[in-house]
């Protein structure tokens, strides 16, 4: 009995030291760079080109650099960039941010859904917020990415706070001199 | 009881206030007078020092190259780094990323940048009331000094820009140098978000290349 709690100890430690060395991974391989490659080439539009934006891929950079992705894997993706590729090819727009507005609404759902298509090969999930402008990839071995498009964010004192500051001040001000106000008048009668 | 217990409630709320409001000022001049005044020997070593936390490792200073399957990459919202500029009161720790609850915490890097070393740009944002307000004080042939999990890095500054936030010009997140950008909003001193940032843009003088592809 004893041997056999030993030697699943054992195993279960080989098998988080096995995770912990998929963690840190081997940096990006030269398979895992075609995915960056393809991503960076110039795409075509209907009436130009257009690339992506370089944060993007820095974020997908930074992604590979956490995960391992087999050669399998990457032709599969490159296929599903490549079907995108082909999607935005009849689209106009000489920007990004151009494309993405001057698709129609089923068209963006039909990219997106490649893209989801690519994380899942990968194990991970894809998920969009039209709100923030941000796309979230969810990996389970690698962790959580944002891929923000805003570099610049706000970084001064909020308003709000200034705002509930002086608004504090102002409703004391207020309370003391309706009380104020009241005991004269009780005062008076 | 009504001539006492309310004008006391109002006293005490209005100094509630005043110490929340003054808190960024009373907790330097405070440590200064406790300084001056104090009769024992200070005791550091229950203060956390981010040093301490990250324990940096000397690999990046014992070799040019080092690779990125040495080291254990940071995870969005983990502290990776140290920064510290000499002479202007700005120490931070460094965030991997740079969402609002971050950047109460420390200064943050943009996820679409590049960790030190790797090559390319690393963009970092700190708040211009806390972390980042001793930038006003940088001048160009400062060093800024970048203390990561990996390795030591040294930047110089050359460059200062004040630029609309949505104005790309200040920086190239596809350099293929590394530099080192750090920005916050400007006017300093100014209550409120403002479109304006201060950018101060250095260079790489000292600090270990990462291999992290099969080419560099």
């Amino acid at each position: 009995m004893k041997k056999i709690i030993s030697t699943l100890i054992v195993a279960i430690l080989v098998a988080f030291s096995a995770l912990s060395v998929s963690a840190t991974t081997t940096g990006i391989t030269a398979s895992e760079q075609k995915i960056l490659d393809s991503l960076s080439a110039t795409i075509t539009t209907s009436d130009g080109s257009i690339t992506i934006p370089d944060s993007y891929i820095n974020q997908i950079k930074q992604y590979l650099l956490n995960k391992d992705v087999s050669d399998a894997q990457v032709s599969t993706i490159i296929a599903k960039i490549d079907d995108s590729k082909a999607i935005t090819a009849t689209v106009p727009g000489t920007s990004f941010s151009q494309v993405y507005s001057n698709m129609p609404v089923a068209t963006k759902t039909q990219v997106i859904d490649i893209a989801k298509d690519a994380a899942n090969v990968v194990g991970a999930t894809l998920s969009i917020n039209a709100s923030s402008k941000t796309v979230t990839i969810v990996d389970p071995e690698a962790g959580t990415y944002t891929l923000d498009v805003s570099a610049i964010k706000k970084t001064g004192v909020s308003g709000n706070v200034v705002m509930s500051a002086v608004a504090s001040l102002l409703l004391l001000g207020a309370v003391s001199y309706v009380i104020l106000a009241s005991r004269k008048f009780a005062l008076s009668k | 009881m009504a001539f006492f217990g309310l004008p006391l409630i109002f006293v005490i709320l209005a100094y509630v206030m005043i110490y929340f409001i003054a808190q960024p000022i009373i907790k330097p001049v405070s440590s200064v007078f406790d300084m001056m005044t104090g009769d024992t020997i200070p005791d550091f070593s229950e203060n956390q020092n981010t040093n301490d936390i990250l324990k940096i490792s000397n690999l990046g200073d014992q070799a040019n190259l080092i690779s990125s399957a040495d080291m254990t990459l940071p995870r969005y919202g983990d502290v990776y780094a140290n920064l510290t500029i000499d002479g202007t009161g700005v120490d931070a720790p460094v965030y991997f990323g740079d969402d609002n609850a971050i950047l109460r915490k420390g200064v943050g890097q943009y996820c679409g940048s590049m960790l030190p070393g790797f090559g390319s740009t690393t963009l970092i944002g700190g708040h211009v009331n806390t972390y980042f307000k001793g930038l006003e004080k940088v001048e160009v042939g400062n060093i800024i000094d970048v203390n990561t999990t990996y390795g030591a890095y040294k930047y110089t500054v050359t460059d200062l820009k004040i630029v609309d936030y949505q104005d790309k010009s200040a920086y190239d997140l596809s350099a293929n140098h590394d530099n080192l950008i750090l920005y916050t909003c400007y006017p300093f001193g100014t209550l409120g978000f403002t479109s304006q940032r201060y950018f101060v843009c250095a260079e790489l003088t000292s600090g270990s290349k990462v291999k992290y592809t099969a080419d560099n």
